[in-house]
């Protein structure tokens, strides 16, 4: 447990840099994963995959860029579907909860020290 | 330098102000000694007086004296008692006003009411004080200086009310002891009257005053306050007897009040028992004994001597048979006896030296002693069991009468820990949950399954979706991964309430006030546990997964 809240730390210290901006990707390939939990998938290899088939070609069905100062940038592919469209939707709500959480953990860990 | 002058002028000309307008005290009758004004003994010794004579309430004896209340309270009664007695209202209660009690509450001092005036208002010269002791007891009260006055002072009445209660001439203990609202006033009080009559006839049969006296007057004041000489008077047989037969309450309230100034466990006043336990055939019974009767015993256990000297007239104490009657003349003339003052001389001190060598020589005497020194012992020892055992009693009472109180506390305190352990699992559950969110690795649901999400260090997102994947399909991963992003928002904010306790652990524990830092930490502490279970509250969704490989939990909890 402690090891993994390590890992996570590591991480998350990891990603304080680039925190001032925010990218959402939705892409649209051929897609079927049989993985287990044994061995964990690394996105990279998933979109390796989308690409090695040859039939069905890779494209950006959506895409979201938020900057801290609010500027928000979107794309979105005439032929998106809805359920498409909800997918990247939850996705760019799923990404700034998260930042959101983490900076506020880090906010309060720092005042917390800072006190002690 | 005149500046300077002139602002310690000003700040001397306000302190009088203060002074004369009361917000001060005037230290100038204060006592010598701060510190026997300033003890809380002091203070008690004054509550005490104030409410022998009827200025306080019985509830005002074990006032807590840190609620500002209590002084309050003391300050402007003990004004009333100086106004009452002509002195200086202040408040303050100085040497003066220590006096003035001293001379109408005590029984062992300022016993001679003619002197009162002198110590009240310092009005007596040398002169007159000599004077007054060659005067004859005819011509005593031609000198009386405040004559008219002391007999009108309501403080005086206070005091004579009081003592005739003490020395049992009112006709019930309960119903006339002294309390603020007490009528003084002979006059409109029929009792007060009649107890001033009562005390009369006894005065007379004692031979303290002369002639038949009407109503309260110097000379029967001064009778009825130099106590030594009633007791003196009881102490010759002839006095005694007739006295016992008319006034058996007095004779018993004189005895009590000399047994107490001699220290033994009573009070003087209302006779008062104790149960006493006796064991007969296995079985316990318990029978009230009267704490005089207690107390004189021990006085004739004490001094051997007195049971000695009585000679068959007297009804002699009898320790086999509790029946008879164990005041008599004798035990008086040894109480006069043991409160006349004795002058120690370097020639007593030696013969006292000589006396004490003379024991240590004799065996008898040595063993005597130590019976003595081991019957102090046991006293001391009996004293504590009867406080132990007065105290698990208590304890006990006080269990038996909140039983159901303490076992609903303790059914609250199970359920609350049993939702708390609950939530414990839980939260350990989502921050392990939440943490696995961070790997980076890509997420994908069921199988096979058309879509894979991901995200990076800073949280880019990316989503790769199968073109064939169905609607429904979608929605299902979808909604998947967005609860996996709110178990690690979920997640971060238990760890930062738990860093938060631990934190405040470590601050309690390395302070010099721990335990206040401990008690004040407890409401933030449930705070914060507060805030975890909302957190876990806020996942509705989320059920611990027993079934999962990795699940710290395997048994479901509910």
């Amino acid at each position: 447990m402690m090891g993994k809240f390590k890992d996570a730390m590591q991480t998350m210290a990891d990603g304080i840099g680039d925190l001032s901006k925010l990218d959402v990707v939705t892409f649209q390939g051929s897609v079927t994963l049989n993985a287990t939990d044994t061995a964990p998938l690394k996105f990279d290899a998933v979109m390796s995959s989308a690409m090695g088939n040859a039939t069905v070609a890779v494209k950006v069905l959506a895409s979201t860029q938020t900057s801290i100062d609010g500027d928000i940038v979107a794309f979105y592919d005439k032929d998106i579907t809805e359920e498409q469209r909800l997918a990247h939707a939850d996705l760019v709500l799923a990404g700034a909860e998260s930042r959101a959480a983490s900076i506020e953990f880090v906010r309060s860990i720092v005042g917390e020290i800072a006190d002690l | 330098m005149d500046d300077k002058f002139g602002i310690i002028d000003k700040l001397g000309r306000g302190l009088d102000a203060s002074v004369s307008k009361h917000y001060l005290p005037n230290a100038t009758l204060a006592s010598d000694n701060p510190n026997k004004t300033d003890s809380s003994a002091y203070i008690r010794a004054i509550r005490a007086r104030l409410i022998e004579l009827g200025y306080l309430g019985e509830g005002h004896k074990f006032a807590n004296r840190h609620n500002p209340q209590t002084d309050r309270i003391l300050i402007k009664k003990i004004k009333q008692f100086q106004h009452d007695a002509g002195i200086t209202q202040d408040g303050w209660a100085g040497k003066l006003t220590w006096r003035v009690l001293e001379c109408l509450v005590s029984f062992e001092n300022q016993q001679s009411p003619a002197l009162w005036g002198t110590v009240w208002r310092k009005a007596a010269s040398e002169k007159w004080r000599s004077l007054w002791q060659q005067s004859t007891q005819e011509n005593q009260h031609h000198i009386w200086l405040l004559k008219g006055e002391v007999l009108q002072n309501k403080t005086v009445m206070r005091a004579v009310y009081c003592r005739l209660y003490t020395l049992g001439f009112f006709t019930d203990w309960d119903k006339h002891r002294i309390h603020t609202k007490t009528i003084i006033n002979p006059s409109e009080n029929a009792d007060f009257q009649n107890a001033i009559d009562q005390f009369c006839v006894f005065a007379k049969q004692l031979k303290l005053v002369k002639n038949a006296c009407s109503g309260l007057d110097i000379n029967l004041l001064n009778a009825m306050f130099e106590y030594d000489n009633i007791v003196a008077r009881l102490g010759d047989n002839t006095h005694f007897a007739p006295a016992f037969t008319a006034y058996p309450n007095t004779i018993e309230a004189i005895a009590r009040v000399e047994l107490w100034l001699l220290g033994y466990d009573i009070s003087p006043g209302k006779e008062q028992t104790i149960r006493r336990a006796t064991r007969r055939f296995k079985k316990r019974t318990f029978a009230s004994v009267s704490k005089t009767q207690l107390a004189v015993r021990q006085f004739y256990s004490d001094y051997p001597v007195v049971r000695l000297s009585d000679n068959e007239n007297d009804k002699i104490y009898d320790e086999r048979s509790d029946n008879r009657q164990p005041l008599n003349a004798a035990l008086m003339a040894a109480f006069s006896a043991l409160s006349t003052s004795i002058e120690v001389t370097d020639s007593d001190n030696e013969s006292l030296n000589a006396s004490v060598s003379q024991l240590w020589q004799s065996k008898s005497k040595q063993n005597a002693l130590r019976t003595q020194f081991n019957k102090l012992a046991n006293g001391i020892f009996d004293g504590l069991k009867r406080m132990v055992s007065w105290l698990f009693g208590a304890v006990k009472r006080v269990l038996e009468k909140t039983k159901e109180v303490i076992a609903n506390i303790a059914r609250y305190i199970s359920k609350k820990a049993r939702t708390c352990y609950l939530s414990v699992v839980k939260a350990f559950d989502i921050v392990y949950s939440g943490m696995s969110y961070l790997k980076g690795h890509a997420f994908h649901y069921g199988a096979p399954s058309k879509t894979c999400f991901a995200h990076d260090n800073d949280f880019d997102q990316f989503c790769c979706i199968d073109s064939k994947a169905l609607p429904h399909q979608i929605s299902f991963d979808r909604t998947q991964y967005g609860f996996q992003a709110k178990l690690y928002a979920a997640g971060l904010t238990i760890v930062g309430h738990l860093l938060r306790i631990a934190q405040r652990i470590v601050r309690t524990v390395s302070s010099p006030v721990g335990w206040l830092l401990a008690l004040l930490s407890l409401a933030n502490v449930a705070n914060a546990i507060k805030a975890i279970n909302q957190q876990i509250s806020l996942v509705e969704k989320y059920e611990l997964d027993v079934t999962h490989r990795k699940s710290l939990f395997k048994t479901r909890i509910s």
